[in-house]
């Protein structure tokens, strides 16, 4: 299939954008609406753009899945420290007195390691369906 | 408040729309304005986080996996395991009564029809069931023609149906765990 | 005919029945006064919906990120052609 050379350099100069407002979204998930699943989705959707300007970041699906697997067991990591610091599972870990700018240290980092598993999910998921459909 | 109801009628139209199209690629661009209007409304009902939700995976992810899904099926691929000098399938002659056939059964689907010539490598009919998705592979046993399909392909029912007319004709229906394992 | 008849009706039943719930309900506020309350200053977010899925309800999120990750997998090893498998 041939693309047009409009949608090619339209994509060029859409694709640093998408993934700035994706990553914007991951990390002030707090602030602003949004957050880890919403930003992932957006990262995704950026990657999906390369394959219209045929720049095939994504090469080895393991190493996906592998990041996918590490960040899912990393969320899992920073919910269970609370049972040290609080008492309880799968809350913030950081005591309940401490000011809110401590606080927040929690919430981008679940964030972030949220966001990179969902998009990494999603790449994964869009990369096998492009594979199969050829 | 105008806008709301504005979007909740624009809404429910394009539903329907999306409901009693028959072009597959149309109903997808549909399907993304449907989830397009539906975040937009999300937002004015003062739901930021779902709009992006939406925005993303209804109107660019799930699209793309429809297309791809439905440009996969367009093909319509048919193995041949005639002997050379047989016209069952060839283009040019007359007696190429299996083409006619197959041609009219695959313009009423808008179909690619894919003919190939089937390689001896001591497999068996399944083994090449289960390898390349095949639709169809036909044949010929005591002088009548064998059409053999999955039984799991819906549209199959109306080659059977249009094969009666021709009696050397006979569609055979294969159950889908055979062609497996 | 008969068919469309009951659909309708079924689709009829459904709206009379939002109709229904809508009119008498009651919904009790407590649990959303309490968070607009103490929401931010219990877990420093600004945005009560992460405030929600990243404090009080982590669990819930911590299984729904799960299930993307079954779903990957499962999608993952039905892609694979069956000589990689075997």
């Amino acid at each position: 299939m041939k693309t047009s050379e409009i949608l090619k350099s339209m994509c060029k100069v859409l694709f640093p954008f998408v993934s700035m407002f994706g990553l914007y979204v991951i990390i002030n998930g707090h602030i602003s609406p949004g957050g880890g699943f919403q930003g992932g989705a957006i990262l995704a959707t950026a990657i999906l753009i390369t394959y219209i300007i045929e720049l095939d970041i994504v090469e080895n699906l393991t190493l996906l899945i592998r990041i996918e697997k590490y960040a899912f067991l990393t969320i899992i990591l920073i919910g269970g420290i609370s049972l040290f610091t609080r008492g309880e599972f799968f809350t913030n870990f950081i005591p309940i007195g401490s000011s809110i700018v401590y606080k927040r240290i929690f919430l981008i980092a679940l964030n972030f390691f949220i966001g990179i598993k969902v998009a990494t999910g999603l790449i994964t998921i869009i990369s096998t369906f492009i594979e199969e459909g050829e | 408040m105008n806008t709301i109801i504005f979007l909740q009628t624009l809404l429910i139209i394009v539903a329907l729309t999306v409901t009693f199209l028959k072009d597959n690629f149309r109903m997808v661009i549909f399907f993304s304005v449907f989830s397009l209007i539906c975040s937009s409304l999300y937002f004015f009902y003062m739901a930021p986080d779902l709009a992006l939700a939406e925005v993303t995976i209804g109107s660019a992810i799930v699209p793309l996996i429809f297309i791809i899904a439905i440009s996969k099926q367009r093909g319509f691929v048919i193995i041949n395991d005639l002997e050379k000098d047989d016209d069952f399938l060839s283009k040019e002659s007359e007696k190429g009564i299996g083409y006619k056939l197959l041609s009219e059964f695959a313009e009423l689907y808008k179909l690619n029809l894919v003919i190939e010539d089937y390689e001896d490598e001591d497999d068996t009919i399944f083994g090449v069931f289960r390898v390349r998705n095949v639709d169809l592979f036909v044949s010929k046993k005591h002088g009548k023609y064998l059409l053999e399909g999955k039984s799991t392909n819906i549209i199959m029912n109306k080659l059977a149906q249009m094969a009666k007319d021709y009696p050397e004709i006979d569609v055979v229906f294969v159950a889908e765990e055979e062609t497996d394992d | 005919m008969i068919r469309k008849v009951v659909i309708l009706s079924m689709l009829l039943l459904i709206l009379i029945l939002f109709m229904l719930t809508i009119e008498d309900i009651n919904i009790n506020t407590s649990a959303r006064d309490y968070l607009f309350e103490n929401g931010f200053r219990e877990t420093g977010s600004n945005n009560l919906v992460t405030a929600i899925y990243l404090d009080y309800r982590l669990y819930d999120s911590i299984y729904e990120a799960g299930i993307l990750l079954v779903t990957v997998s499962g999608i993952i090893f039905m892609s694979k052609k069956d000589d990689d498998v075997l």
